[in-house]
Parts: C-alpha cells; structure tokens; sequence
C-alpha cells in the first residue's frame, strides 16, 4: 500500500518519539547504575574478566615469561583498565561511558551459571547468551498466541450473538479471573498440579535446552526418527507452558473479541446483511470476524513486545530457559554486565515491536493524527 | 458603550510546518464593526448563525483571546464609583473621562469591569456547572468579587432569584440544575447576572434553545429588567421578529459585519439592505394558512466561509439587488460599503441606498 | 431568613460525609460493588488484626529464620486443619509455664542409700530410663511433667524445652546452676534419657533452649531392641526412634507408637547448699520458667514453611502492606496525572506541548525491566525493607502516570468548553477558582475510579519482582511466593505455602477491578443499563 507524505510524517514522528524514548531509558539506566553504585560492580566484573583473558594469552604455553613478570604486567594492565574505565572517577563521569558497551553489547557474562542457562560457557558475550534465549521466549509466546487466536476470533461474535447468556457470563467471569490472578501464579499452580502432585507434566523444564539444539541437529541430519523421539519431548516440555500462557491469554481476548463483536453486530450494516437473509455465520464470517481481527492483531503485536518483559516472570516459574530464567539467573549470581544488557534488550524489543504497530496502525488505519 | 471598528481574526490551526512559514490564515469572526448602545437602551444584533454575533458578545465579555482582537476598542461606561476606582488604580485604561477602554484593563481593573457587564448564554443546560446547587451558582459572582457577608450574600441571592420571579426563593436554592426545567435555569442564569447589579447585560440567544412555551416566561423576565432596572441589554438573536417584541435598535449582522442599523419599527417596516429584507421575509406568517405558501425569501446560495471572504460587497456573491440593479455592480465589485447614514438614525451598507438614496432602494 | 440559610449552606464534613455515604449506597445497590465493598472491608479488618498482632519488627524476625519463633514451630507444617479432612499429622502443643508437680532436697539418708531413694520417689523416670546417666541427683530438684497424646501414625518433629530464669534484686547467682534432665515416657511404657545438660544460672537468665539428644539412649536403645544397627543409624532421624519403634533390627524405619506420652523435665539446682536453694526459690529470689513444645508436623491456620516461619502471620502481614503499597502508588499516579492534565488540557500552548511530548515518551518505556534494574541496583547498594520498597514504588510511579495524564487532559478540554467555564470566566472568576472550582469536581469522579483501579497494579508488580529474586525483605505477599519459588522442588508440594498469597493477590486485583468498574458505571451515566 502507498503511503502518502502525511503518513509518512506520522511514522517519522513517531520514530524520532521513540528513539528518544530508547535514548533516555538508556541515559537514565546510566543514572541508575551510577548513582546507586551498581555500575561499580558491573565494571569490576568486566575488568576482571578483561584481566583473566590477558592473563591466560601471558601464560599460554610457548610464551615463556617468568611469574613475576606476568604478574607485573598483569597489575599494569589492570591499573590501566581503572584508569579506562574510570573506576578512579565520580560516577557520573564512568557510568556514561558504560552506554556505548551496551548498545553494542560489548559486554562478557561474568558468572557460569548465567552462561550455563542456554547450554553455554564462559568466555562468552552477553549478545550470544540473549541471541539463543531470546527465539525459545518468542516461541513459547507465539505458538500460546496463535492458538489463543485462534479461538478467540471466532468464539467472538458467537458469545456476542448470546449476550445475557450463562455462556457470556462464564466468558466474563473467566476474564476477569485470568484478569486478577497474575499469570506465573497460575503457572505456579499448573507447575505444583500436573508436575508435583499428578506427576503428569516436567517438574523442571531445564531439558528443553538440549532438546531443541538436538532437535535442529536431528532436523540438519534428517534423522527422522530422532526428530519424531525429540518432537515428542519437546511437546512434552513445551505442552503446560503454552497451556498455561493460552489459558492466561485467552480470557481477556475473548472478552474483548466478544466487546467489538458486540459494536459490530449492532451496526447497521451487519444487521442490514442478517435482513438480508444471510446466514448468522456467513454474516460473522464476511463481517464481523474481519474486525475482531484487527483488535486481536494488536493484542498479538503488543503482547508480544510486553511478552519479553510480561512473561518473564513466568518463564522464571516454569525453570524456561528463555529471557525469564535468564533474567532470574543473572539477578541472582549478581551478573550485573547481563542485567544491564537484559534491560537494553528488553527495551529494545518492545520500542521496536511499538514502533511496527504504530507504522501497522497508520497503514490500516488512514484516520490516525498526529 | 461603544464599540469602535472591532475585529476578531481566529488563526486557523494548520500543522507545524506551514505554522513555521509563517502561513497562518485566520476566520474572520468579527471583521471591523461599530455600534455603541446608550443607557437603559435595548440594543439587538440578528443574524444568521456563524455571522459573527456570538464572537462580537464574547469579545465585549473579554471572552477572546485578546491576542485575537486585530483591531478596534470596546469602551464602557460602568457606574461612577468603578469609573473612579480605575482611573485610580489604570488610568491608562480611562478614555474621555468616562470610557473605559476594557481591553487595556488588567488584574483588579479586569474584575471590576467584569463586575459591571454580565451576559447570559444559550444554552440553559450547559452554562450552570451540574454539580453546583441553585444557591452556589447565584452566589458565586458575589464570592469571585469578595462582596458582603454570608448574611448579606444570602440576602442578595434571595432577590435576585425573586427578581427572576423563582419564588419563593428558599425554594429553589438548595436544588440542582437538573431539578429544573429549561425556562428555571435560564432564569437562574439570569439571577447569576443580576446579583452583581451591573449595568450592563449581554443576553446571547437567551431564550433560542428553549421550548417556544416557556420563551415567554423568560422574555417577561428581561421586559421587566428594562423597564424596572434601567440597564442597558444587548440582546443578540437570529430571530428578527424576537429582536423586533425586545429591542430599542436593531443591527443586523452579516458575515462578520454589521450591514444596517435602525431603531426596531424603521428596519422592520423600511428595511434597506437586501440581507434584511431577506431576514424579514424569512419570518414564519402569523397568519396559520399562509404558512404553507410557498413564499420568496430574496437570498440565494449559500454563506461562503469567514475564512475567504469575498471581495468587495461581502454579500455580493448571495445578493438578489446586485442581480437586479446592473447600475451598482461596479462599485460592488470594487468597494466593501461602509455604514452610511442614510435616513436619521439609519445607518446602512449597501451601495444601492448610498449611491440612490433610500426611496430609490425601498422601491426596487 | 438565618435558618433557611443554613439548611442551604451545609458544614463541608457534612457533606463530604454525606456524599460519601450516597456513593456508598449507590456502589453496594450493585452485585458486584457489594462483593467488591465486602472484600476490601474484609481486607482493612485483616490489616488491622495484624497491626494490633503482629509485633512492630515483625519483618526483621520473619527474615531471622534460624530463631525463635520460627525454629520452634515444624518445618513445612501443614495447617492444623487439614485432620479434619483426613490427613493424619501431628500436633504441636506448647505447654507454656507448666506448673511444678514435686520439688524436694534429695541427700542420701544413710550410708548405704545411694542412688538415694527418695530421687525414686520423686523421679521414677531415672532409674527406669533407657539411657546413660552420668550424674546422680543429690540436691535440690524440681520436677515438671507434660503429656501428650500422638494421635495418627505421623512422628512429631522435635520436642524443646524452653528455660528462662528470673532472679530478684539483689541477689548473688553466682555458683548456683542448674542441670535439666529430660526424659521421655512413651505409651508403651518404655522410658528414654533424652537430655541432660549444665547451666548457669546467669545463663539461664537469658533464656535457653534445650534439644533433645540422641546418643544418651541410644546404646541401650539398640540392646533394648536387640537392634543390629550403629548409633549412627538409629539417630539419623532424632524424633524417629523418640516417637516410634524400629521395624526391624536393621532400624531401616521407624513406624510410630501411638498414645499417651509423658515428658519429664528435672531441674536440679548445683552449686550451693540446697537448704540455701531452697530457701531463694520458696522466697521467690529465684524462679525458673519452664515450656515444653513437642513440635508436631502441624503448625497454625496456614501451616508453616521450610524454616518454620507461620505462613498465617507472613499472610496477615501482607495485608497492610498491600493495601499501603496500592494506595500510596495509586494515590501518587492519580495526583500527578491530575495535576500535569489539568495544566496541560486547561493552560495549553508550550507547557502542554512539553507534558504531551513527555507523556508520549512515557507510555512507550516497558516498565518491568526499568524495575528489575532499579530492584538490582539498590539490593547491590544494600537498601532493605521499607526504604527499599518506597524506591521500587517511587519508580512505579514516576513511569506510571502517562495513562492517567492523557485521559485528564481531555477531558479538562472538553470541560473548559462547557459553557459554564465560560460563564465563571465572564463574571470574573480567576484561573485557580474555574480549575478548582468548575474542573476538578468534575474530573475527581473519574479521577476515583481510575484510581481504585491502579490500587492492585503496584502490588502485583512487587509480587513479579519479588519472584524474579529481588528481595526488598518485607514479608509480602509475593515475598512468600518468592520463597516458595526458591525452593520449588519442596515448596511446590505445599499448596498452604503457594496457594493462599496467590489467592489473596487475585482477590485484592479482583476486588478493586470490580469496585472500580462498579465507580465508572455510576459516573457515566451513559454505561448506565435501565
């Protein structure tokens, strides 16, 4: 579809919006980090870590200095990375320096354990973790999306034909119990029934890690029965989580299906269409479906850029490897270089996943101002 | 009061860019008129709806911004002790001893002036705040310019409302505007008016947005302020046969400009413009089986927008007499007309009475 | 004419009271405002038993998991409840001050008396225990005793005796101490040497906390037995061979003896002559406190957790806190939304420009991650409880506003073009009297509801953040929920752990939700049905 010069102003408008947005989570994330004294920590991490690699390329065998002196030089250059980094300096003047490392994601993992989330092991950059833990996240959240639109879109207008009905209010109700409970505590829930108690889903969900490379290996061998063995764990992993997030999801997407299936079917035209003779669902169909998509289409969108930063805290529940556990791990082992890059990420993702509906919006909505 | 040459230009909100150019257009609201209004007179000013009356009444109120006012001045002649009070306090604001200039009037000199002239709005139901009680709303005037006591504000309050005949007034004052028919709060909007006593009352379509049944109750209530309280009114319609049962004086509106003015008979029975013709003949016949008649309203087209007014005679493009007097198009097409007194007393802008003389046109 | 005027004009408590009382009436002549009123009254009772009960450093003991109370409570107990649906656990009783049964100077009376009879009459326990006795009691002793019945084949966890000593003023301890020696009589008759111990009396002032031992019975358990089993093995499991009897002479396992128990504790005073002893204690210059708590596997309304804290406390404690949170979050994003929407919808021109652009950049910045960072930041900067908390919430706060702003600016712009505004301006009333007078009353309805709407938001997002592990150290609800996630593998088998917070926060979103949803039906009156 063309876009004329007045959209195209919209859509830069909003870009140069949220750049400036990402610019200043940046700058205050600087500010956090300083003047809390964090950035302290996570640059010590980085020294050390820049101190180990030097060490190890002093002493590698052939290299035939004696002790004393690769302790010397080691000294000297740690020295001089605090001088670099400005260790020695007021905060404001070191924390800013940290933002071109993180936009770059020129920043170490500093703890295994934070490595050891995505199947990897230090030396390793925080980019390469994300890289892997990133896609099994988005995964998890899209096959959950897919099947709660899946649903929703349809059942829509059928509840909104049956309004008053004991089925619109046990939709009601459902949304508004999905709506209240936050969902890893359903997750909670699902994990402590099926896991513990009923022994019939994974009480960890560690393994799908592994599964999932060796699934690609199985997949780039074309080993069609280690695909189908691996398939099969992987579903059998993979089945509670999308359970539990469609089952969080669903609630609220019906209910606002079924809130525009409502506005739609009153309008004159659907109704001009049901006089016409039209079947209910030919009329739903040709109609009233194409609407409620569009709503759902940004629920999927938005919820997806929220996924990065909403799910997280459920991932962490489940023992997912994805942003959540790693989001988890770092905070816990104290991986300061990872929480940095993790925000950065995250903040990233949902600015960027902003910005496409806001180009989406203007595209299928020509009304939209400034 | 006297308005001198008033011109009120809203810029037209364009985006960002052509606003940095410098491109700005403007909606000529209120585009150079002058009338001025004498004690205890009734003065209307009719026209059709967007022809700048509204503006020109929110204009004498400060109600514009004043950013927006181009041109001209309003004076005023408020009760002497105010007149004191600001030639005291700005004297930059007093203008032949007795004028008020009200748009260089600022802070305490702004309040006192506001203190003088009251207006009444359309629209009974939206200019009383739904949340404030009969009582509050007629109070409140009294409270913004710190007069009386509580004792004394009731008292005032009390008879204001009685003046507006809501009687007895205990009755209606703990009530919420949406106790109250439409006649009741135009009236209490009338009461809000009064309690100030000012001199002067701006009344903008006071009675168009109510039933044609109670009308009359409300139009009672401003016959009775004239005759008993000798303020000046500025009564602002669209209905002339209205303006003609209240006013002293008529001027007529047309596209941000007056075109004529008459006392009330004369311009009803010797109307010289062609737009008041065709106001007049707008009218609805008392008689009931001449309603259905097809009759002529000697208008044509449409009002063309305020922002690109045309050239020349303002009305020119609606005009049926241009039409029909070859003679006169010329200076139409060059010239605007300015008010010229005709007759005595009858002012007019139309260059077919200028240029002929009144009987000439009245025959046409 | 003075009269009438007053019955116009009405005290402002007055009618603040009263407007409040009508909205009460209009909200509870709804269903769901009934619930919604029902439930958050339910919550304010909650938070105020727990004020009243709960000690004011009640957050410093919930963290201090390796002392009393908590270490005397069972770890992961189940609610005491749980019996009457058929789950057979074990009680705990504490049996506070228990009362002294004999007290009597013990001396061998003659030559040949040793072990002295009269330490037979007064404790039979002692020579019929199976046990290592390494002292005889010849002194001052005092005896204490407590039954217990073992109902359900369930072993109690532990049983601790608890010694405080209280001295009047003046008078000199020193010398004097105290050796307690507990024993254990169990329903099938056999009794068990369970502790003995020295203390001072000084000591004894500040408390003590006396476990029971294993290895004093346990040789002459395993011969009682004919066991063919270490001691190592026996006592793996201290309350197992206590409370039960081996089930075969490996002691693989225990299974436990039912009925009524006795705990005996002997205090035997040394040091001192026990005439002297005697003497301070019948004048009151010494008095020993003693409570015995057999520790069941049952433990309060909601049952305990790993480290024995009581989750009914930790539950009642997030109450206030929720509500403190969600009020003050909801409170401060309502005010400063009002406050810059009304500038920005009633002033217009550059400062409405500025707040806008600031509003847009807000709305767009994912809040969970700025959270997560600031939580790191001053867990790393040391920064606990409340102050830790109040910054979190300050965040919250500082990105939340967005919403609120947008929606009070418009509808500031669409008041300030209600003819009335304009009839205010006309008559000359100034800016603060139009705003606070003609346009705040009609934005504060909305302003209500929005804002009982954002009461839940805060303190799910402390729940989220607390799972994520960053630790503000107050008992919240999510704090519990914390915990439990810290120690899935065990604490996902507890449903008394994991399902009352999470039902308490669902309950707390539910009940403002409605309320909310219950304010915004009454304040527009176009949603309104009939």
């Amino acid at each position: 579809m063309p876009l004329d010069r007045r959209s195209l102003r919209v859509i830069g408008f909003r870009a140069i919006t949220l750049s400036i947005t990402l610019i200043l989570v940046l700058v205050m994330t600087a500010i956090i980090v300083g003047a809390t004294g964090y950035d302290r920590v996570i640059l010590s991490a980085i020294i050390r870590e820049e101190v180990r690699q030097y060490r190890e390329q002093l002493t590698r065998p052939g290299s035939e200095l004696p002790r004393e002196e690769v302790e010397r030089l080691v000294a000297e250059y740690r020295e001089y990375l605090i001088r670099t980094y400005g260790l020695d300096k007021p905060w404001y003047q070191r924390s800013l320096s940290l933002i071109p490392k993180v936009i770059v994601l020129d920043l170490h993992v500093s703890q295994p354990e934070v490595a050891g989330v995505v199947g990897l092991s230090p030396p390793v950059k925080v980019g390469d973790v994300i890289a892997v833990a990133l896609p099994r996240t988005i995964v998890m959240i899209t096959v959950a999306y897919i099947i709660s639109a899946l649903i929703a879109i349809p059942l829509g207008p059928f509840i909104a034909y049956r309004r008053g009905s004991t089925l619109d209010k046990g939709v009601i109700t459902y949304a508004a119990i999905t709506n209240a409970f936050p969902t890893w505590w359903i997750a909670m829930l699902a994990v402590a029934l099926a896991g513990f108690y009923l022994g019939i889903a994974p009480t960890s969900y560690r393994p799908i890690a592994k599964l999932i490379s060796d699934f690609t290996s199985n997949l780039l061998s074309l080993d069609v029965i280690g695909l189908t063995v691996t398939f099969k764990d992987i579903l059998y992993y993979s089945y509670l989580p999308i359970l539990v997030v469609t089952f969080a999801t669903l609630g609220g997407w019906l209910y606002s299906a079924r809130a525009v299936a409502i506005r739609v079917v009153s309008e004159d035209y659907v109704i001009a269409a049901r006089a016409r003779g039209l079947s209910e669902g030919r009329v739903v169909r040709r109609y009233v479906m194409r609407v409620i998509a569009g709503p759902i289409l940004t629920f999927v969108i938005l919820g997806l850029a929220g996924s990065i930063g909403g799910y997280i805290i459920t991932e962490t529940v489940f023992d997912w490897p994805g942003m959540g556990l790693l989001y988890y791990t770092s905070i816990a082992t104290g991986d300061s270089p990872m929480v940095l890059a993790l925000v950065y990420v995250t903040t990233l993702v949902y600015i960027a996943a902003r910005f496409i509906l806001e180009v989406l919006y203007v595209i299928l909505d020509p009304r939209v101002k400034l | 009061m006297r308005v001198e040459d008033l011109r009120v230009w809203f810029p037209v909100r364009k985006g960002i860019i052509e606003t940095l150019l410098g491109r700005v257009e403007y909606v000529r609201a209120v585009d150079g008129i002058s009338f001025n209004v004498e004690k205890a007179e009734t003065f209307c000013l009719v026209g059709e709806s967007g022809c700048g009356k509204t503006t020109t009444a929110r204009a004498i109120m400060m109600l514009v911004d004043r950013s927006d006012v181009k041109s001209g001045r309003v004076l005023f002649r408020p009760h002497d002790e105010v007149l004191e009070e600001i030639a005291r306090i700005q004297p930059n604001a007093i203008v032949d001893g007795e004028y008020v200039d009200i748009y260089k009037t600022r802070g305490r000199a702004e309040k006192l002036i506001r203190r003088e002239v009251q207006i009444i709005f359309q629209d009974p139901f939206g200019s009383i705040n739904p949340r404030m009680k009969v009582y509050d709303v007629v109070e409140e005037p009294l409270v913004v310019h710190g007069i009386g006591t509580r004792e004394e504000r009731f008292e005032a309050v009390a008879r204001a409302l009685e003046a507006v005949k809501l009687t007895p007034p205990e009755d209606f004052m703990a009530r919420y505007p949406h106790q109250l028919s439409g006649g009741q709060r135009q009236r209490v909007a009338i009461a809000r008016a009064l309690v100030l006593n000012p001199s002067m009352l701006l009344a903008d379509e006071p009675v168009s947005m109510l039933d044609v049944s109670i009308r009359a109750e409300v139009l009672e209530v401003f016959n009775e302020l004239k005759t008993k309280r000798g303020l000046s009114l500025v009564f602002i319609t669209h209905d002339i046969a209205l303006a003609r049962y209240i006013c002293d004086r008529i001027a007529v509106m047309y596209l941000g400009k007056i075109v004529e003015v008459a006392r009330a008979d004369e311009i009803i029975e010797k109307p010289l413009h062609p737009y008041t013709r065709a106001l007049i003949s707008a009218v609805p016949d008392v008689v009931p089986e001449n309603r259905l008649k097809l009759r002529y309203v000697p208008i044509k087209g449409e009002v063309p927008s305020a922002i690109r007014i045309p050239a020349g005679c303002r009305f020119r493009p609606r005009c049926v007499a241009y039409d029909e007097n070859e003679w006169v198009r010329g200076f139409c097409e060059r010239e605007e007309p300015g008010l010229v007194e005709v007759e005595r007393d009858h002012y007019v802008a139309c260059w077919i009475p200028i240029k002929r003389g009144p009987e000439g046109s009245s025959v046409s | 004419m003075l009269e009438r005027r007053r019955e116009v004009r009405e005290s402002l408590i007055r009618y603040l009271a009263r407007s409040l009382w009508s909205n009460f009436k209009e909200v509870w002549a709804y269903n769901l405002g009934k619930v919604s009123v029902l439930i958050i009254g339910f919550m304010v009772l909650a938070s105020i038993y727990s004020l009243v009960t709960l000690p004011p450093d009640f957050p410093q003991m919930w963290r201090a998991t390796d002392r009393p109370p908590w270490t005397l409570n069972p770890k992961q107990g189940y609610p005491v409840w749980v019996k009457y649906l058929g789950i057979p656990v074990s009680e705990t009783v504490s049996y506070d001050n228990v009362r002294l049964q004999e007290a009597r100077i013990v001396v061998p009376r003659g030559p040949g008396d040793f072990p002295p009879r009269d330490l037979d009459r007064i404790l039979p326990e002692y020579n019929r225990s199976l046990g290592i006795k390494s002292l005889v009691p010849i002194g001052y002793i005092e005896v204490y005793r407590v039954s217990y019945t073992l109902t359900s084949n369930v072993f109690p966890q532990d049983v601790v005796v608890i010694l405080r000593a209280k001295a009047g003023e003046g008078v000199n301890l020193t010398g004097i101490s105290v050796i307690p020696m507990v024993f254990v009589t169990r329903p099938d008759g056999l009794v068990l040497y369970t502790f003995e111990g020295k203390y001072t009396l000084e000591r004894l002032v500040a408390g003590v906390e006396v476990k029971m031992r294993c290895e004093l019975f346990a040789t002459s358990y395993i011969r009682h037995y004919g066991l063919n089993a270490t001691v190592d093995r026996v006592c793996t499991l201290l309350n197992r061979p206590i409370f039960g009897e081996p089930v075969d002479a490996r002691a693989s396992d225990f299974k436990p003896v039912t009925g009524e128990y006795q705990i005996t504790l002997a205090l035997w005073y040394t040091g001192a002559d026990p005439r002297v002893v005697e003497r301070l204690i019948s004048k009151g210059d010494i008095s020993v406190s003693t409570s015995i708590r057999v520790i069941g596997n049952s433990y309060g309304l909601l049952g305990t957790d790993t480290k024995g804290r009581d989750l009914f406390q930790g539950l009642v404690y997030g109450f206030p806190v929720a509500l403190i949170i969600g009020f003050s979050v909801a409170f401060a994003i309502v005010a400063i939304g009002l406050v810059l929407g009304v500038i920005s919808g009633y002033f217009g021109g550059r400062v409405d420009e500025v707040i806008q652009r600031l509003v847009d950049v807000i709305v767009n910045i994912p809040l969970l991650p700025l959270l997560i960072l600031v939580g790191v930041a001053i867990q790393t900067g040391g920064w606990t409880g409340w102050p830790a908390l109040t910054i979190i919430m300050a965040v919250l706060v500082a990105f939340s506003w967005g919403g609120t702003t947008i929606i009070v600016r418009s509808m500031t712009l669409s008041i300030k073009a209600e003819p009335y505004v304009e009839a205010a301006k006309a008559l000359g009333a100034s800016t603060w009297r139009i705003v606070f007078r003609h346009i705040i009353p009609q934005i504060v309805p909305y302003a209500t509801a929005v804002l009982v709407f954002s009461v839940p938001g805060a303190i799910i997002a402390e729940a989220g953040l607390s799972v994520l592990g960053i630790d503000h150290g107050l008992p919240t609800w999510g704090r519990i929920l914390a915990d439990a996630q810290a120690e899935r593998g065990v604490a996902y088998k507890m449903w008394w752990w994991v399902l009352p917070p999470g039902l308490m926060l669902g309950l707390f979103g539910f009940a403002f939700v409605a309320l909310g949803f219950t304010l915004e039906t009454i304040v527009e009156p176009r949603l309104r049905r009939r």
